[in-house]
């Protein structure tokens, strides 16, 4: 790992889980720092951890211990509200089920983060409909998420997570319930997202879809990390 | 969130599931549909009994015995009491004209009269009415509920007069009830027969048969008939006299056995007399004047501040029912925000994921049960509204057979509005507030999972 100013750093991170008399060690003792503006894929094989750090990362859970920091933010620091304001300003969210709500229109999907913030409406469409525009869906504004296919509803939650202008993007299996064309166009879509200037982690189990995008990873392995470094060193890929 | 937003999500969430609102505002609408139409009743009827006292100026009238009243004593009143051990050594005071003009000359006093009032029947043609006659001085004719809305006042003590209400009119067959104005009525009244009490006290010993009684025909003109306002709540038709005409009738002046057996000891003057003040503020002082003169006095006003207790409690019981259906309401829109928070705790999870506080998604929720409440409370006093025009209408159909004039039983002055929506609110939100915690304490990434 290069000796750069961190952007997210995690020290000493653990989460542990009880299930009924058992204790399940999602993160154990992780140490990672990642510098800013990279792609960062996050790999491991099902239950080593890779969704935990995510939502540690995301303030969406409180590592058992450690300590987690994503540019000014002291995020194992923060109370419930302040996590919240985090989430709001930091950080956005992607998700595998794309998790929209169903009530609402594209448009009213990608308002949401805006809506909470407490800003007005002629100001959020505006924004909404740049940022859906932005990710192909000018003429879908107003279609309700079961009248979309899977990846434009994809396309509708990377337009929420990047409505509030967000430095960190983070991505659970972003392209895991879409076909291969479409998890490619999505692909492409957080590649663009990253060059405009944002850290984009993505959570995967399978790196061969972000080979050409991510240029770190991280591996994990039981919860600890067994490997983070520059995706062309590390031996996923072997030249 | 703007409050805007807030109203807006709100009520959008609750459209989603229209059976359900829908069902929920139902359960409100009745409960307080129910609180109204309760609670306008009770206030209904103590309008009524608050314009009566105020209309015929009962609050400045005294009633003045010999003895204290029994019904006084019932009611807990504070009248002076006999003490039980002299009661042989008291010397009661008659209540003599001499007396009352006495009493008619305390400063801030109307008029003193003796109270002379006993059943009559009173009939033109075929028609007949029964009635309960009143003798009244002819210094009530500056007091508005007395002054005949058609026709004249009495013109002397004397006149073989009478006002009657328009309702009576009408049931003795003036139509309209202002054509009674001139004509001549027969009014009856029970007076004792003579022959028959002298053929009773020689039979005596062989048991009487029938009461010594007889019915006596007086033909009376109709000097006026009165204004509508004071005549309902009285429970029976009202008819007035002349003092001193009245006193020259003969008549018997019990209306029930109970009339007899409460009737004070013969002091040799009248059993009762009325005063009638002129104003309010005199009360107090006319009161002890006429106590230290060794009189018994009571206030109607005593008797409305009891009356008040009575009505008190009567809102209260009506207050009770209507809450009760009011909380089963409530209930229903805690169950219905329960089922709602538990059916879109991925939906919370999504807001908590974007960046929503704990307290946005309590305000959403609560506003969702605050708007239930609200819409169901709007519709509630509206068909509760309904309802109390409905009985009304029922009510007034069942008098005008009477030929009883309508009644406003139902009465929901602004503040008890206010009231209820205020309470309807209040016990929304109330009822919205744990779901609402309970939705906001969530974890994001729990309520994420949730399926």
């Amino acid at each position: 790992m290069p000796a750069l100013p961190a952007f997210i750093r995690l020290v000493g991170v653990s989460r542990t889980y009880r299930r009924g008399p058992n204790a399940v060690h999602a993160l154990h003792g992780v140490d990672l720092a990642l510098p800013p503006h990279t792609f960062t894929a996050v790999v491991g094989r099902s239950g080593s951890g890779k969704s935990t750090l995510m939502h540690v990362l995301a303030a969406m859970e409180q590592p058992t211990e450690g300590r987690i920091t994503v540019g000014p933010w002291a995020v194992t620091d923060l109370g419930r509200t302040e996590r919240a304001r985090y989430r709001r300003e930091m950080v956005g969210m992607i998700f595998q089920q794309f998790n929209l709500v169903p009530s609402m229109t594209a448009l009213g999907n990608v308002e949401l983060p805006l809506m909470l913030a407490g800003i007005g409406s002629a100001e959020r469409r505006k924004r909404a409909e740049a940022v859906l525009a932005q990710v192909g869906l000018a003429d879908r504004l107003t279609h309700r998420p079961d009248e979309l296919s899977g990846g434009e509803q994809q396309r509708v939650a990377v337009a929420r997570a990047l409505i509030h202008d967000p430095p960190l993007l983070l991505a659970d299996e972003p392209t895991g319930n879409l076909d291969s064309q479409t998890a490619a166009e999505i692909v492409d879509l957080l590649r663009t997202i990253h060059r405009a200037g944002r850290s984009v982690l993505v959570v995967t189990h399978n790196l061969a879809e972000f080979r050409d995008a991510a240029e770190w990873v991280v591996r994990l392995e039981d919860g600890q990390v067994a490997e983070a470094g520059a995706l062309a060193d590390s031996s996923l890929f072997p030249a | 969130m703007q409050l805007s937003d807030l109203f807006r999500l709100a009520a959008g969430n609750l459209l989603r599931n229209r059976a359900r609102s829908a069902l929920t505002l139902v359960g409100v609408a009745v409960g307080v549909a129910a609180l109204f139409a309760l609670l306008s009743y009770g206030t209904g009827l103590q309008r009524l009994a608050d314009d009566e006292f105020t209309t015929l100026e009962l609050y400045n009238t005294l009633r003045v015995t010999t003895t204290p009243n029994p019904v006084d004593s019932f009611m807990d009143v504070s009248v002076r009491t006999l003490d039980p051990a002299r009661t042989d050594t008291i010397d009661l005071v008659p209540l003599t004209d001499s007396v009352l003009a006495e009493i008619a000359a305390l400063p801030g006093v109307l008029a003193a009269y003796p109270e002379i009032a006993f059943p009559v029947r009173v009939r033109v043609g075929d028609r007949e009415v029964f009635a309960g006659a009143e003798a009244i001085p002819m210094a009530f004719r500056t007091i508005p509920a007395y002054q005949p809305a058609t026709g004249s006042f009495f013109e002397t003590p004397g006149d073989s007069a009478v006002l009657i209400p328009p309702s009576m009119a009408e049931r003795l067959g003036f139509e309209p009830a202002e054509s009674a104005v001139g004509q001549t009525v027969t009014v009856i009244t029970a007076t004792l027969d003579y022959a028959k009490l002298q053929q009773a006290m020689f039979s005596f010993g062989l048991g009487m048969r029938t009461l010594p009684l007889k019915q006596q025909p007086h033909l009376l003109r109709v000097a006026g008939v009165l204004p509508e306002e004071g005549q309902a709540l009285s429970g029976f038709v009202r008819l007035l006299v002349p003092l001193d005409f009245a006193a020259s009738l003969q008549k018997v002046t019990f209306f029930s056995t109970l009339d007899l057996v409460t009737r004070g000891d013969d002091t040799g003057g009248y059993t009762a007399a009325r005063v009638q003040l002129r104003d309010e503020d005199d009360y107090a002082a006319v009161k002890t004047a006429i106590e230290r003169q060794g009189l018994f006095s009571t206030g109607f006003r005593d008797q409305f501040v009891q009356l008040e207790r009575l009505f008190a409690i009567l809102n209260g019981t009506l207050a009770i029912v209507g809450l009760i259906a009011l909380l089963v309401a409530t209930i229903g829109i805690a169950n219905t925000m329960m089922m709602n928070v538990m059916e879109r705790t991925c939906e919370i999870g999504v807001m908590k994921a974007v960046g929503g506080e704990d307290a946005d998604v309590q305000r959403l929720f609560v506003v969702e049960s605050l708007l239930l409440g609200a819409v169901g409370g709007v519709f509630g006093l509206a068909f509760g509204w309904l309802v109390t025009e409905a009985l009304e209408a029922g009510v007034a159909v069942y008098l005008a057979r009477l030929n009883v004039p309508p009644v406003d039983l139902f009465y929901a002055p602004p503040y008890l509005i206010a009231a209820i929506i205020a309470i309807t609110l209040f016990v929304s939100v109330l009822a919205g507030f744990l779901p609402a915690r309970r939705a906001a304490r969530v974890e994001p990434i729990e309520a994420l999972r949730h399926v």
